[in-house]
């Protein structure tokens, strides 16, 4: 399983990625509709942060022990076995946010409409992401090691 | 019967453990599990959801049945009657038969007990708890013919219990010692935005006060009112007691295991006899944000215990370097993040670092200590908590950063460069 890393250098701030993440993520896969018709709404799982002249793109990492998988109190948060990644199943999360509390990097996000946690699924590991796909200038890689 | 591991419960703690073993072992050790509860490995948290109906049985199991076959364990539904441990040996009262069990692991996950206080007319009590699956279903049979519901405490067990009912549209009365609810894990302030939308969604909160004694109107089934401390009379068709819980030692206390107010167990989950492990809500751990050990009956603080037993007991040597209290809420749509020490008040070495938006019912606030965080609360806007937790497990220097943290939030951007590097390279 590969994972998105950062090219700090590179990164514009553009904000591209949250774009097209949410867009992947949303029913129509459709830009405009995403943005302005869809409900309940549609989220982006990766964060982009600016702190001039630094600015990054930021989702989860796909921790090799998750803390999030360890403190879900449901079983929602899952080790996908197969591929190594950290998958989500929205039916059994309750929406408590403990995963949010243990996160070291901040990337899960509130889908406060429908009361659960939203967060990568690495575009359900059919090739590379859609922030990678779309991003700009490179900053977003998708590979096997950091 | 001889078993290479026997686990004594079926909650966190005991998954966690098999889990660590399995991931290591290959499925060749022997594992045993005595649950006195059926159905095994369900989600304690997550009992107000059932209660409520949001979730029925089969959503509330945090592992279904398939999980112990796949992994190869014996579950005995049960209960351990004899701890023989200089022999390794354990006498199991299982329905309906009596089992002698050899082991060479043990680990005793036998969790927590509900708090009784003694309250004239409430005696026969154990009926009016709700720290299990068979009191949830209890009171959810006895709910039907219950207008009036008086919950006694505030803590996070009543407040869920509260807000469950509320969505059954039941009416609630939640009686609280403290001047405040949930006062383990927040502040005046905190505490004061959710009483505040608790009241609006209708609950009744009588805060400082607590039951002096319970009237019946036909023994033990139902009662009639609840009498305040104060003679006030609250009017009732149900009462349960939701003061909290504490470890459940007695098994392994009586076989000789050290315990203070838990079981006394090192970082590797072991306790003061050789070859017996514990975790989970049974046992007391050392909680670096109050820098003193005690019980900390979490559900994630009991996978992360169990989990280092079920590592230590199958030959792998891991550690655990203590935990602390942590809370995640969300009580009538309020979310809510706790972690560490929280009030501390005028104690000496302690800065706090605070904001509060009543508009947007926001609140904030940090507590530091030798400039490293010591705790937080975060309502309102909680997405960084998880952040501010790693920062405050990883004792670093926030003095640069804490003044915006309340504020305006914190970012991977804002942290020492070292720090930044190594967690985008997770």
């Amino acid at each position: 399983m590969g994972k998105v890393y950062v090219v700090e250098e590179a990164c514009m701030g553009c904000g591209l990625c949250e774009v097209y993440c949410l867009v992947q993520h949303s029913s129509s896969r459709d830009i405009l509709k995403a943005y302005k018709r869809e409900r309940p709404r549609p989220i982006s799982r990766v964060r982009r942060e600016v702190a001039h002249p630094l600015s990054f793109a930021i989702q989860c990492r796909h921790c090799t022990e998750a803390p999030c998988v360890d403190a879900c109190l449901t079983g929602a948060m899952y080790l996908d076995e197969d591929t190594g990644a950290v998958l989500h199943d929205p039916s059994r999360c309750v929406g408590c946010w403990t995963c949010i509390m243990v996160c070291p990097v901040g990337a899960l996000n509130m889908d406060l409409e429908n009361r659960v946690v939203a967060k990568c699924d690495l575009c359900s590991l059919s090739g590379e992401p859609a922030c990678v796909a779309n991003c700009p200038n490179g900053a977003l890689e998708y590979r096997e090691e950091p | 019967m001889k078993t290479h591991h026997l686990i004594i419960g079926a909650s966190a703690g005991a998954i966690s453990a098999i889990e660590a073993i399995r991931s290591i072992d290959g499925g060749r050790a022997s594992i045993t599990v005595i649950s006195d509860e059926r159905p095994a490995g369900y989600s304690k948290p997550m009992l107000p959801e059932f209660l409520a109906g949001e979730v029925d049985i089969k959503g509330i199991l945090f592992r279904d049945e398939a999980f112990w076959r796949r992994n190869k364990v014996r579950l005995i539904y049960g209960r351990v009657s004899e701890l023989d441990l200089d022999c390794r040996k354990a006498k199991v009262s299982g329905n309906p038969s009596i089992l002698e069990l050899e082991y060479e692991r043990l680990l005793v996950a036998t969790g927590g007990k509900p708090i009784i206080s003694q309250i004239e007319g409430l005696e026969n009590v154990e009926k009016y708890t709700f720290t299990t699956l068979g009191d949830a279903e209890g009171l959810a049979n006895r709910l039907p013919e219950t207008s009036n519901v008086a919950v006694i405490g505030g803590g996070l067990i009543g407040v869920g219990l509260s807000e469950a009912l509320i969505k059954l549209g039941k009416r609630v009365v939640l009686i609280e010692l403290k001047p405040h609810i949930l006062s383990q894990v927040l502040d005046e302030k905190a505490s004061g935005i959710l009483e505040d939308r608790m009241r609006r969604a209708g609950v009744e909160i009588r805060t400082g006060h607590t039951v002096a004694r319970v009237h019946w109107r036909s023994h033990p089934e139902k009662p009639s009112y609840a009498e305040l401390d104060d003679g006030d009379r609250i009017p009732c068709q149900q009462i349960i007691m939701a003061i909290g819980v504490t470890p459940n030692v007695e098994l392994a206390s009586k076989a000789g295991v050290e315990t203070g107010k838990g079981i006394i167990v090192n970082e590797r989950m072991e306790t003061s006899i050789p070859g017996v492990y514990a975790c989970g809500d049974a046992v007391e751990l050392y909680d670096f944000a109050h820098e003193g050990r005690r019980p900390l009956p979490l559900w994630p603080v009991a996978r992360w215990t169990g989990k280092t037993a079920g590592y230590n007991m199958a030959g792998s040597s891991r550690e655990l370097q203590g935990a602390t209290s942590m809370s995640a809420m969300k009580y009538f749509g309020v979310p809510i993040v706790s972690v560490g020490h929280v009030n501390p008040g005028s104690q000496d070495g302690y800065e706090v670092e605070a904001y509060l938006d009543p508009a947007r019912r926001v609140y904030r606030k940090i507590v530091i200590k030798d400039e490293r965080i010591a705790g937080f609360i975060l309502l309102g806007e909680i997405c960084d908590a998880g952040i501010m937790y790693y920062l405050m497990r990883s004792r670093v220097d926030v003095r640069r950063i804490k003044g915006r943290i309340p504020t305006r939030g914190l970012g991977l951007a804002h942290l020492p460069r070292r720090v930044r590097k190594e967690l985008l390279r997770r």
